[in-house]
């Protein structure tokens, strides 16, 4: 394998993808290729260093089980029609942010309301004023 | 696989029995790519459990609009990921799962120490990074995806992984460097 990625940025995916293959010898012959350009080879090395540290793992047996009886059962269940399975409702937070909205623009409509005509903001004036 | 994926979905569409076959093909997947965002087998089991009910729940408003069905699990699997850093406000710890690697045959037990050392700290570095990092570099050396299929799932041009892949590498070398990890080499025993 020759530079034939010589951009910057696709030498060290085209790297990465070898790393994935099949082929690994590939990735070794891409990272003999780096060496001509300094800056690139210790990106390469890194990645290598990462496909060794994100190696695959598999959930437990009994969990993937459980799980499968889990959703199974409210499978069933929705299939009945003895639970509509929906979205979580709306967080306490988001409530509570509604409500202070709420009551601010209540506030500042009394507020506006009991203000003599010629105090009022611009763009808030009656229109029984026109 | 997208033409399977349809089927699959449109059955399970109809009959929620159905999308047992498709938990089936991917718990493996999610789980493994939910592990290595958040470092911890309870926290992986917790969130993958949250990613299928999830889909269970949505799978009536999936149409294939140019997105296979593995992409909008993962984008569901990311979420969920986020809202778990963001509730929790805290930084995953490696785990000891990760830590506890049986020692290479013929190596000295301070190389295999020094090598778990170094995985440990990259590993956590990795976790400190910004959430589309460290999402990126799940999907390609854990998951071994495609450009193609990272751009999907990212919703980016293949270009733009390309790049972002890059300084990504840049930004974590220099992560581990001001760590006082020597990165140069590829720390193969």
């Amino acid at each position: 394998m020759t530079m034939e990625h010589n951009d910057v940025a696709e030498l060290p995916m085209a790297h990465a993808d070898q790393l994935n293959s099949t082929l690994p010898d590939e990735a070794a012959g891409l990272t003999a290729a780096a060496a001509e350009r300094e800056d690139l080879l210790p990106p390469l090395h890194l990645a290598e260093r990462l496909k060794r540290a994100l190696t695959p793992v598999s959930p437990s047996e009994s969990y993937r089980r459980k799980l499968e009886r889990d959703l199974f059962e409210m499978a069933r269940r929705s299939a009945r029609g003895e639970v509509v399975i929906s979205q979580p409702s709306p967080s306490r937070g988001l409530i509570i942010g509604a409500a202070v909205a709420l009551m601010g623009g209540i506030a500042y409509w009394i507020h506006n309301r009991n203000l003599p005509e010629h105090e009022l903001p611009a763009g808030h004036e009656h229109s029984a004023a026109y | 696989m997208e033409e399977h994926d349809r089927l699959l979905i449109e059955r399970a569409q109809k009959d929620p029995l159905a999308f047992a076959a498709l938990y089936e093909m991917y718990v493996d997947r999610m789980y493994n790519y939910i592990y290595q965002r958040t470092g911890s087998h309870p926290d992986a089991e917790d969130l993958t459990a949250r990613t299928f009910l999830k889909a269970f729940a949505n799978l009536e408003r999936f149409t294939f609009r140019g997105v296979p069905f593995s992409a909008w699990l993962y984008r569901i699997a990311h979420n969920a990921v986020v809202n778990w850093y963001r509730d929790r406000s805290r930084h995953p710890m490696v785990s000891l799962d990760s830590l506890v690697t049986q020692a290479r045959v013929g190596e000295r037990p301070e190389d295999s120490a020094q090598a778990r050392e170094e995985e440990s700290a990259l590993l956590d570095a990795i976790h400190r990074l910004p959430s589309e990092r460290q999402h990126l570099l799940v999907l390609k050396f854990s998951e071994g995806l495609s450009n193609a299929e990272i751009g999907q799932i990212m919703g980016r041009t293949e270009g733009a992984i390309k790049s972002l892949y890059h300084r990504t590498l840049l930004d974590l070398r220099e992560m581990l460097e001001k760590n006082g990890m020597d990165v140069d080499d590829n720390g193969a025993q």
